[in-house]
C-alpha cells in the first residue's frame, strides 16, 4: 500500500494530467447529451451580462445597417398586410370562416448579445429568458429567415443552437415544388448550407426558394431558409447534392424573434399517441 | 509564491480571459486563422511553478474560456495538454547557459530564436488538439490542418506583440 502511494506521489503530475483530461472529455461528450446543464454556458447570468456589456458598445457601430434591415422588414410586412386585405375582400364568407382560427404562434423579440459563425458548432446568446416565456426547443428567426433553436434558458438569458451548428437539422420544403428535404450546415462557410434528401425525380432550378416545412412544431410553415445556389447529382445517387444560400445573414445578426407555439404540446402529444 | 504574486497572476489571468472573450472571440482572419491568446497565460507562468499547479491552472483557464465559447471541455482538454507538456519541453530545449537568472520563459529575456522553439510547437499542438476535439471527427481533416497552421501563426504573432507591449523586463527576471 505504501509503495502504491509512493508510486502515485512520484507520478503525481501524470495522474493529475490523466484525471483532468478525463474530466475534460467527459464534459465534451456530456454537453451534447445534458441539455439542461444551463450553468456553465453563455446563458449563465454573469457570463451573459458580460456579453451584454460588450454588445452595448458594439451595437452603435451597427446602427445604420440595423435601420436598413428594419426598414426592409417593415416594407415586407406592409406588403403582406395589403395582400391579406385583398384576399379577405375577394374571399367568400365560407372561406373566411375556415381561415378564422385562433392565434397559434406568438413572436417574442430578443436582442442577440453574442454570436459566432466561424466555429464548427456555433451558438447565439440572447437577452430573453424563462422570465419572458422562453423554453428549450423553441425556434428563432430573424427578419430574413431561420436562425436557430433554443438550447438552454436561465431567468433572463438564453443560449441558442445556431443553424450553423453541426447537430442542427431543419425540416425544409422547396416551396415551388412542394418537395421536402432537410437543411444542414456543413461546417465550412457561414453563407451556405446543404439541402439533403431531395430525390432524383424532381427537376430543380437555381434560385428555387427553400422554406420551413411546418412538419415539426418548432417553426411555422413558410419561414424562408434560403435559395438554391447550385445542385448536382451523381450517376448512381438517389438524392441531389444541393448548396443553398442562406437568407439570414448570420454575421450581422442583431435581433431575433422567438416563436412560441401555443399548440406545440398538443401536436407533440398527438404524435406520441401514434407511436 | 507569496500572496502578492498570486494576486498579480490572478489579474494577468483575468486580462487574458477578457482579451480572448472581448477582442479575439470574433476576430477570425480569412475564416481560417483564429487567435487563442489565452494560452499565453500558461506559456508565460514562472519556471519554478510545480507541475500539478500548472496542470490545474491550465484546466481552469481552458474551462473558463469554454464557458464563454459554449464548448464545455474542449479548451480545457487542450490547455491541460500543453500545461502537461510544458515542463518536458522546457527541459528538452534548455539553453547551454541554463535558466538560472530568469523567472519567466518570456520573449524579452530568452531571445526570439529560443521563444519560437519554445512557444510555436506548443501552440501548434494546442490548436491541433483543440480543432480536432471541437470537430469530433476526421471528416474535415485538411481543413483542420489548414486552420491549425494559420491559427498557430496568428496566435504566435499576437503573443509576440503582446509581450513587446505589456511585459516589462523587471518582472521577468
Amino acid at each position: 500500500m505504501r509503495r502504491l502511494f509512493l508510486l502515485i506521489y512520484q507520478y503525481r503530475a501524470f495522474f493529475t494530467f490523466i484525471v483532468l483530461e478525463i474530466i475534460a472529455f467527459w464534459l465534451v461528450i456530456g454537453t451534447s447529451t445534458f441539455h439542461n446543464a444551463a450553468f456553465f454556458n453563455t446563458s449563465n447570468r454573469i457570463v451573459a451580462s458580460i456579453f451584454g456589456l460588450r454588445q452595448g458598445v458594439y451595437q452603435y457601430f451597427n446602427l445604420a445597417n440595423e435601420n436598413d434591415n428594419l426598414a426592409k422588414e417593415n416594407a415586407f410586412l406592409r406588403d403582406l398586410i395589403s395582400r391579406k386585405q385583398m384576399a379577405v375582400m375577394s374571399a367568400d364568407s365560407s372561406m373566411m370562416r375556415s381561415t378564422d382560427t385562433t392565434i397559434q404562434y406568438n413572436y417574442i423579440p430578443a436582442k442577440v448579445i453574442n454570436n459566432s459563425t466561424q466555429k464548427i458548432n456555433n451558438y447565439l446568446t440572447i437577452d430573453k429568458g424563462s422570465r419572458d416565456g422562453l423554453e428549450p426547443g423553441m425556434g428563432a428567426i430573424s427578419s430574413f429567415g431561420v436562425v436557430g433553436v433554443v438550447k438552454t434558458v436561465s431567468n433572463n438569458y438564453a443560449t441558442l443552437y445556431s443553424l450553423l451548428h453541426g447537430d442542427m437539422q431543419v425540416s425544409s420544403m422547396l416551396s415551388r415544388l412542394g418537395v421536402f428535404g432537410t437543411t444542414k450546415w456543413d461546417g465550412l462557410d457561414p453563407l451556405y448550407a446543404n439541402l439533403l434528401y431531395v430525390p432524383r425525380h424532381v427537376s430543380l432550378q437555381v434560385g428555387d426558394s427553400i422554406t420551413t416545412s411546418g412538419y415539426n412544431a418548432i417553426f411555422p410553415e413558410g419561414i424562408p431558409i434560403g435559395q438554391i445556389k447550385e445542385y448536382s447529382i451523381e450517376e448512381n445517387e438517389t438524392f441531389y447534392n444541393i448548396v443553398i444560400e442562406l437568407s439570414s445573414d448570420f454575421q450581422s445578426l442583431s435581433h431575433v424573434y422567438l416563436i412560441q407555439n401555443y399548440y406545440r404540446q398538443e401536436k407533440d402529444s398527438v404524435e406520441l399517441l401514434n407511436e | 509564491m507569496n500572496s502578492r504574486s498570486i494576486i498579480y497572476n490572478f489579474l494577468v489571468f483575468a486580462v487574458y480571459i477578457m482579451l480572448q472573450v472581448f477582442l479575439f472571440d470574433n476576430m477570425v482572419l480569412f475564416g481560417t486563422a483564429f487567435c487563442f491568446i489565452y494560452i499565453g497565460f500558461i506559456l508565460l507562468l514562472p519556471f519554478e511553478i510545480s507541475t500539478v499547479i500548472l496542470l490545474v491552472l491550465g484546466f481552469i483557464t481552458g474551462f473558463s474560456i469554454d464557458i464563454f465559447y459554449n464548448s464545455l471541455g474542449v479548451n480545457a482538454a487542450s490547455a491541460t495538454l500543453i500545461a502537461y507538456l510544458r515542463p518536458f519541453w522546457l527541459s528538452a530545449i534548455t539553453p547551454s547557459t541554463g535558466y538560472e537568472d530568469v523567472r519567466i520563459p518570456a520573449l524579452k529575456v530568452m531571445g526570439f530564436g529560443w521563444f519560437i522553439t519554445y512557444a510555436l510547437p506548443l501552440i501548434f499542438l494546442h490548436h491541433l488538439s483543440l480543432f480536432f476535439i471541437e470537430a469530433g471527427e476526421l471528416y474535415h481533416f485538411w481543413l483542420i490542418i489548414k486552420k491549425t497552421f494559420f491559427s498557430s501563426l496568428f496566435t504566435f504573432a499576437m503573443l509576440v506583440i503582446g509581450q513587446n507591449l505589456f511585459y516589462n523586463r523587471d518582472r521577468l527576471t
